[in-house]
């Protein structure tokens, strides 16, 4: 509010400074002996107005936040009662000169309680725990029962034990502390129960406004009581600035935009950390009062304060029970809490670490007994050490890929690195690690947890080299088998007659048939197993095609198959070569396979929004609706005499499916029955990024 | 002058076959040994080839290290040195190029073409 911009902002501050210098000015100069004090009124119709215009202008301001804006507007519609009030006196006070008490303006007046109450019960809250309301409740006791006995021991007590102001005048002035009390309590509520931020300072502000309400009715009221009241008292003053800090809060009152968190009502946080001084303030005043009383006794002979002073003893102690009973109930629920995860990370099987970040690098504040067995190493050896202790020597790079990970942001991170034991020993470790970060997102704790993955990483071995050794067992026969019908079927052993040729040939082709099974069920079985790691580089689409037709092109031109080719050659995949040509020649065999003598045979790379999608067509027998799915599955051809008749493994579009999904890509088939069929399969678009930081997996 | 080459192959059928299609479809000078030791002796008495075919899997001394020994001995960095190898994997063919194999021949291999596909690893 200080910059120019912003007083240009807010008219209403402009328009305060103004009145209140003028108001000022007058009443610098209404002291002057002989100066027309009772004009002072004359002031109050201006600044009701200005609260008004100020409350209307705040309601605007929260127009996309609908309770924040009946709030403004019901403070306006209390204020305009207010001016209602203000202006009646003025017409009693000086148009007609006759003070009356009461009056028109007492009915104005008194509809400003009920009004700005309206008001304040409107401000929304977050719901609260019982705890919370049980707090708040107290509080606002607190606080109506402490204000309760200064208007009871400067007002209401005197009107009520000294009497002899006639019943109707007794009620009116009993009214507005009355009210006075109703509306603090329903201010202590509005400011205690969770609300939205945005109204913290205008409450306050308000919460000022009615205490100096508050002081001047008591003021006016007493002497009215005695008779002492007459236009253009000082306590007038008092109800000029009240309104000053309504202008101020309606101003302070920032504009709040749709979903603004500020304008929504917020939880209070469950536990009070510290004791509300709210009921210790009470109990001062009660006491303060009832001492006041024994000095002065003559102004308050009665001993009714006591009770006010019994009564806020009674609502403080209620209150330190009430917090004292929830701290114990929270810690209790805390301790539980605590040994529950005590409990598992003690008995867990899993070793876990619980590490504090030092200079960015994890150092183990405490490790679990599976930890410390897992590593060799006692819980009290492994306190402060970070993981290099435990990790391998040749393993230390996946210590400094986590780091970096943590680094770029990642909050879980998982790597299989070896971890060294303290006696030498080497296990397999498959390590996760949760990151803990501060509001700046710094990272401040590590959750690590440490498996021994040594039997399956053995297991995994013996089943590789398994695999190998029968893949190599089984290929050595087959090659002497291969060999040595190559040899006579070629004609090196001597000319044989042509049937025996022609059986020649039948056993060569079928031991051909069990190399490429024997070449499927390992590939399958590898990349099943995602151990066929991926050796990604960017590629041109059409290269891809180029060499895979290249591979087929004798095949095809045996089984007398054009193969057509619409590959564009622009966009690029980022691919292992090997693999996708081996997916191509893949669809490509089986189009050639299922195509008739003559056939065309289409094959086409055509780029999408972020991948390239393969093509290859056959107009062959095509596949039934049914199988679209299914002869991606292992063994599964369409026709059960297919394996025999077309030469095939059964698992060509398994490892083909393998491989694309391996990448990231999909792979699908569509056909109408004797039309011929069609495979997809999308890969990646190579991005700069790819090409600049190398592709690995 | 026939080319001449060295197969080193510990299976009996194998060795046979591959020098059968060697010589007479090919049209090679084949000298063929039985393990990489037979090997090493022939290269010492000061033998000279165009190129060695080595298997790979073999008792006593395996293809790889076959290969080393020769090149520490007497056979000149020159000479092509290709495997025979029924594992396929990627990573298999990766280490004996890595090695410093000239080729690779996968098993089992069509006796028939063996000598053209030794041919164009010699080329490239």
């Amino acid at each position: 509010m200080t910059s120019a911009m912003a007083l240009r902002d807010r008219p209403e501050v402009v328009a305060l400074l103004a009145l209140l210098a003028a108001y000022l000015s007058w009443l610098a100069l209404g002291w002057i002996p002989g100066g027309e004090q009772e004009l002072q009124i004359l002031f109050l119709a201006p600044i009701d107005a200005l609260v008004i215009y100020a409350a209307w202008r705040a309601s605007r301001r929260c127009g996309e936040a609908p309770r924040l804006r009946l709030f403004w507007m019901s403070i306006a519609v209390a204020w305009t009662a207010e001016l209602f009030a203000d202006l009646t006196l003025a017409v009693y006070d000086i148009g007609l000169n006759d003070p009356t008490f009461p009056s028109l303006a007492d009915v104005f007046f008194l509809a400003f309680y009920p009004l700005l109450l309206v008001a304040l019960l409107r401000v929304p809250a977050a719901p609260e725990t019982s705890f919370q309301r049980l707090r708040i409740a107290l509080d606002c006791a607190a606080v109506i029962v402490g204000g309760g006995a200064a208007v009871w021991y400067f007002v209401l007590g005197h009107t009520v034990i000294d009497g002899g102001h006639g019943v109707f005048a007794t009620s009116v002035s009993i009214a507005y502390p009355i009210g006075d009390l109703i509306l603090l309590g329903a201010l202590a509520l509005a400011i205690l129960r969770p609300g939205p931020a945005a109204l913290r300072i205008p409450l306050r502000l308000i919460a000022l406004g009615l205490v100096t309400l508050i002081v001047a009715d008591m003021v006016y009221g007493y002497a009215q009581l005695h008779g002492e009241y007459s236009p253009g008292d000082p306590v007038d003053t008092l109800y000029v600035l009240m309104a000053v800090p309504f202008v101020l809060a309606a101003v302070a009152q920032r504009r709040l935009r749709s979903g603004d968190p500020e304008g929504e009502a917020r939880g209070a946080p469950a536990v009070s950390s510290r004791a509300s001084p709210l009921p210790l303030l009470g109990l001062a005043i009660g006491f303060g009062i009832l001492l006041g009383t024994q000095w002065q006794d003559k102004f308050f002979p009665d001993l009714s304060l006591l009770f006010f002073a019994i009564a806020l003893a009674g609502l403080t102690a209620a209150r330190q029970y009430a917090d004292q009973r929830e701290r114990a109930l929270t810690e209790a629920a805390l301790r539980e809490s605590e040994q529950r995860f005590r409990a598992i990370f003690d008995h867990a099987g899993v070793g876990i670490a619980y590490s504090a970040f030092e200079n960015g690098v994890p150092r183990i504040v405490e490790a679990n007994e599976a930890f410390s067995r897992m590593v060799g190493y006692s819980r009290q050896e492994l306190r402060g050490e970070d993981f290099s202790l435990i990790t391998h020597p040749d393993d230390l790079s996946d210590l400094a890929e986590m780091g970096q990970e943590v680094a770029l942001g990642q909050d879980s991170i998982a790597r299989e690195p070896r971890c060294l034991r303290k006696d030498g020993s080497t296990m397999w470790g498959s390590l996760t690690v949760s990151v803990l970060r501060d509001e700046a997102g710094v990272p401040r704790y590590a959750i690590g947890m440490l498996e021994d993955i040594t039997r399956r990483k053995t297991a995994e071995r013996v089943k590789d080299e398994f695999v190998s050794m029968v893949g190599h067992e089984l290929r050595t026969p087959l090659t002497s088998i291969r060999g040595s019908l190559g040899l006579l079927e070629g004609g090196m052993m001597g000319v044989l007659s042509e049937e025996a040729t022609e059986m020649l040939g039948t056993a060569v082709s079928n031991a051909d048939r069990l190399v490429r099974l024997i070449n499927d069920i390992l590939d399958v079985e590898r990349i099943d197993a995602g151990r066929a790691d991926l050796d990604l580089s960017p590629v041109p689409a059409a290269e891809l095609v180029r060499q895979s037709i290249q591979v087929l092109d004798a095949v095809a031109g045996e089984a007398g198959v054009t193969i057509q080719v619409e590959a564009d050659g622009g966009p690029t995949v980022l691919a292992d070569e090997d693999r996708i040509v081996q997916t191509l020649t893949n669809l490509i065999g089986n189009a050639i396979k299922f195509s008739e003598r003559g056939g065309t045979i289409t094959v086409g790379a055509m780029p999408g929004p972020d991948h390239v999608v393969f093509t290859v067509h056959d107009a062959g027998r095509g596949i039934p609706a049914d199988r679209l799915e299914s002869v991606f599955d292992r063994f599964s051809q369409v026709d059960a005499s297919d394996a025999r008749e077309r030469g095939g493994t059964g698992l060509g579009l398994a490892i083909a499916r393998g491989i694309v999904e391996q990448h990231g890509g999909r792979i699908w088939a569509e056909s109408t029955v004797g039309r011929g069929a069609t495979f997809r399969f999308t890969l990646p678009i190579s991005t700069d990024l790819d090409r600049n930081g190398g592709g690995g997996e | 002058m026939r080319r001449r080459l060295l197969l080193v192959e510990d299976e009996d059928a194998i060795r046979e076959i591959a020098q059968i299609s060697l010589e007479r479809v090919g049209g090679w000078s084949v000298l063929a040994v039985a393990s990489g030791l037979e090997a090493l002796e022939v290269v010492a008495t000061g033998a000279s080839f165009d190129a060695v075919l080595l298997d790979v899997m073999m008792p006593e001394l395996d293809g790889p290290t076959t290969m080393r020994r020769l090149r520490e001995g007497s056979l000149p960095a020159a000479v092509p040195v290709v495997f025979l190898t029924a594992k396929l994997q990627p990573a298999d063919r990766e280490r004996l190029h890595e090695l410093g194999a000239t080729g690779v021949i996968a098993k089992p291999f069509d006796p028939m073409s063996l000598s053209t596909e030794l041919d164009r690893i010699l080329e490239s």
